[in-house]
Order: C-alpha cells, then structure tokens, then sequence
C-alpha cells in the first residue's frame, strides 16, 4: 500500500462523504422514486417485451395512472374530505363547549350517570372529578389535531412538491433500469461479480415483490374494508377505510389498530355500542377475506414473520421514529433478514467465508 | 425540402446502436436486431487479466460467459485428464445451466480477456418473456450442444 493510493482514497472518501451531505435532502425523494418504480416496473417491462419502446411504455402507464387519479379526486375525494369536515366539526363546533358535547353523547352519558350515581352511594369515592379531568384531557388533545394541521402547513406543501417532482425521478429510473444496474455491477471487483449479480437479482426480487404485494394489500384492504364497513353502517367509512388499508402494511397487528380506530369513532359519532360488534365482525371477515383468498392470490407466498417478531419490531420503531417508521420497520427488517441469509448462503458456497 | 426534414429528424434522434456483434456467438445468429437490443441490455462486460481465476469448481453457476477476446482454460480436478481451452467467439457454462446448478470445472484467463456474462435469470427471462426470441435461442443451444456430442464421443442419438 503507497502513499499515493492512501491518499487518494481519503480523497475519494472525502467527496463521498460531501456527496452524501449535499445530496441528503433528496434522499427521500429518491427512496420513493425507487419505490414507485418498483412498483411498475412489471408492467413496463410487459410492455417493453410486447415491443413497445420502454420510453413510450412508460409514459402510457403514466397517463393511465393519470387518468385513475383524475377519477380518484373526482368521484372519491369530495366524500372523503366531507367524511373528514364532518369529524372536524365535531371537534371544533363552538355552539356546546366540548367536553359537554362529549358527555353528550350516548354511551359516554351513560358512564356519566352511573359514576355520578356511584359518587352518590359511597360519598367519599369522588369519582367524578377524575372522570371529569379525563375528559377534558382528551378534549384537549382532541382539540389540538386542527392545530397540528395548521402548523404543518410548509411540509404540507412541500409534499405536494414532492408529488410532482417523483414521476420524473421514477421516469429515468424506469428508462434506465438496464444500465443503472449494469454500471453498479460493473463496479464489483471480478472476484465478486457473480455474488454480486446473485445478492443483487435477490434483493431486486425481494424488494420488488414485497413492495407491490404491500401497495395491491394496502388498496385491497381499504376497498374491502370501506364496504364492508359501509354496509354495517359505520361513519366516515371511507376514512376508516383508507386507515385500515394503510395499516394492514404492518403484519398481525394492523387490522386490530383499524379496528380499534372505527371502534373509537362508533364510540365518538354516538351510535349504539352494539355497533362496535357488527363492525368488529365486518373486519373479520375482511381480514379472512385477504388472508385466505386475495393475499394468496396476489402474492403467492406468504412473509412469514414470527408474531413476537413483529411486535417488537413495531414498538422498537415506533420509538425510533414515530408513525412512519412503525410502518416501514417491519419491511426493513424482513428485508434486511433475507438479504443476511442470501449474503451468508452465497459467502459460503463462493468459499469466501 | 422533406430530405432536409428527414435528416434533421435523423439528427435529432440517431438511429439506435445496432448490436451485430453480438451475431457471432452461435447460440444468437438468429436473431433479429430488435432481440440483439433485448440480449445486449442484459449483458455484462467483465475484463480478466492473464491468469485471473474466473469462477472454481463447485461454484453455484449464476452466469453464462460469452468470450468476446482472449483465451480461457478450463480444467477439472475431478477428471485431470480433461482440458478444455476456448477461444474468441465460445460460450461456456451453458451445459452447466442445463445440467445442474454448479460449476464443474474450474475457468482461468489464460490471456487478458473479455468476457460478455449474461446471469441465467435474465436468459431465462429473455426466453419466457419473448417466446420468438427464446425459440431462437433454445434452437441454437440445441445446435451447439448437438455439434459437440459429435465432435466429442462420436455417437449418433
């Protein structure tokens, strides 16, 4: 080892490092840009094997894609942002304070009154202070979601910058599939290169695969579960819906987070307890629905995960970073599981390790 | 006025890159330009110098090569009397691809070489995607592996 090639090295470290820095703030962009092209590449390929110029391919599914989002805002939009309007009227109606709408309403009137009585069969119990101040703790939060809305408003609109900035992403992207991984195999050194085309062709598949069962479960889930919930009679169905779908990305435990969601808003909207019964049995017969009908239809294999796995794997992520990475974490991990045991198949029978 | 137009068309956009070269190698003389384009977006260029171990006995097989200049060698611990030694325009690994999925001998640059690798997921891509085009090919294994039998044990099957 020189002195010329260390310091060159250091040097080339050096502009990877500053490269990383002044490119970080699009990391994300990309990421999702990675993502949406994942998730057509199947078709343009299709496409492209049927004869079409893969540019061309592209910019079809583009205008179809286009086209459904177009018929999406118009007939689904409009609903879900009065489905949204009405829950926030609620919230923030000003004629009743809310707390006293709160206690208003069926079910939590009732526990009013029967703790008001219990209060007054054993006086020194003060229960209803203590119920009082629960109230009036979720009222506050409850209060607090507009705001949150409001004060979000620049990473709101930089979102929808976000938006119209990943279709070109995604577009070079796609065009150039071919030769994007071509140039990174070519950087493997010969000793590696086929390992480094197996690892590659793994994770491709594996990423590919899981990310647009992911998308067909999510958008299946919240049609199924919008009728359904749509049929029992559950308000706002369309939002629970939607919330559902985006839930169900999380294994074993997403459905119940849903359900908890459309069980709080029965609770909330007033209708008969009941209800929560015939909805709960609604979700069941989705989640049956999905997971021995429609997943095995569109994934063909299950990810099979430990559910004490996926447990620890969600609270650990919700630590880390929120909402966001309680939904990402358990792709990664699975991810990153089945890369481990692909690089550790392959070390091995390459005599590596 | 209109030949002016075709040519600042042409100038706009140059006609593709057609891969011919690629016609040399027996398994894809039959193939169209178009399939050429489908077979080249697939292909790896690797670059060994003289002596370079290629891929060793035992190895899972995940590429087949295409010699495009040089030598390769090719021995077997297994049966030391076979030595195979391939030139430009030769393709080696695709028995292994049909036979099993290891190496069975051991391939060394002899010379500095450049090899086209083409990963068997992608060849067997090609030929599930683009039945016209996989036909072809298959066709002209057939061709190959037929030549070689006769040439190596002499026996009519």
């Amino acid at each position: 080892m020189n002195w010329n090639r260390i310091i060159f090295i250091l040097l080339l470290l050096t502009l990877i490092v500053l490269g990383i820095i002044f490119y970080s703030p699009i990391f994300i962009y990309l990421i999702i840009s990675i993502i949406v092209s994942y998730i057509f590449d199947p078709i343009v390929s299709w496409l492209e094997f049927k004869g079409m110029a893969r540019w061309i391919a592209i910019l079809c599914v583009y205008a179809v894609i286009a086209g459904l989002i177009a018929w999406l805002v118009i007939t689904y939009i409009p609903r879900l942002i009065e489905q949204g309007n009405q829950l926030i009227k609620f919230i923030s109606r000003t004629d009743v304070p809310l707390d006293q709408a709160i206690v208003q309403l069926p079910l939590v009137h009732s526990i009013y009154e029967f703790i008001l009585k219990v209060d007054q069969t054993i006086p020194q119990l003060n229960l209803l202070p203590q119920f009082n101040q629960l109230i009036e703790l979720g009222v506050q939060k409850l209060g607090e979601l507009p705001q949150i809305l409001l004060s979000n408003f620049q990473s709101i609109i930089s979102t929808v910058a976000l938006v119209f900035t990943i279709p070109f992403f995604s577009y070079f992207l796609l065009k150039d599939k071919r030769k994007i991984r071509q140039a990174l195999v070519s950087l493997a050194p010969n000793k590696y290169f086929e390992l480094t085309l197996i690892l590659f062709n793994k994770v491709d598949e594996n990423i590919g695969t899981y990310l647009r069962a992911i998308l067909l479960e999510m958008i299946n889930v919240g049609i199924l579960s919008t009728i359904a919930l749509t049929i029992v009679g559950v308000p706002y169905s369309i939002v629970i819906g939607a919330i559902a779908g985006l839930l169900n990305i999380i294994p074993y435990l997403g459905p119940w987070i849903g359900g908890f969601v459309a069980g709080f808003v029965i609770l909330v909207s007033g209708l008969p307890p009941i209800m929560i019964v015939w909805m709960a049995m609604a979700i069941l017969i989705v989640q049956f629905l999905d997971n021995y009908i429609f997943y095995p239809l569109i994934v063909g294999r299950t990810i099979r995960m430990h559910p004490l796995v996926v447990l620890m794997t969600v609270i650990a992520g919700s630590y880390f970073g929120g909402v966001i990475w309680m939904l990402i974490s358990v792709p990664l991990v699975y991810m990153t599981y089945s890369l481990i045991m692909a690089l550790h198949k392959n070390l091995k029978e390459f005599r590596i390790i | 006025m209109a030949n002016s137009f075709v040519v600042f068309i042409k100038k706009i956009f140059p006609p593709k890159e057609v891969h011919t070269e690629l016609k040399k190698y027996q398994i894809f003389k039959t193939l169209n330009d178009k399939e050429l384009q489908f077979v080249y977006n697939c292909l790896h260029r690797r670059e060994f110098e003289a002596e370079e171990i290629i891929f060793e006995e035992g190895f899972p097989l995940e590429v087949i090569y295409f010699i495009e200049s040089g030598e390769v060698e090719l021995t077997s611990k297994k049966e030391p009397k076979t030595k195979l030694i391939l030139k430009e325009n030769d393709v080696f690994g695709l028995i292994d691809l049909f036979s099993g999925q290891k190496r069975r001998m051991t391939a060394k640059a002899l010379s500095d070489t450049t090899l086209l690798a083409i990963a068997d997921s992608d060849f067997e891509e090609l030929i599930n995607r683009q039945p016209s085009l996989g036909t072809k090919i298959l066709w002209s294994c057939c061709q190959l592996m037929a030549k070689t039998i006769q040439e190596k044990n002499q026996v009519y099957n």
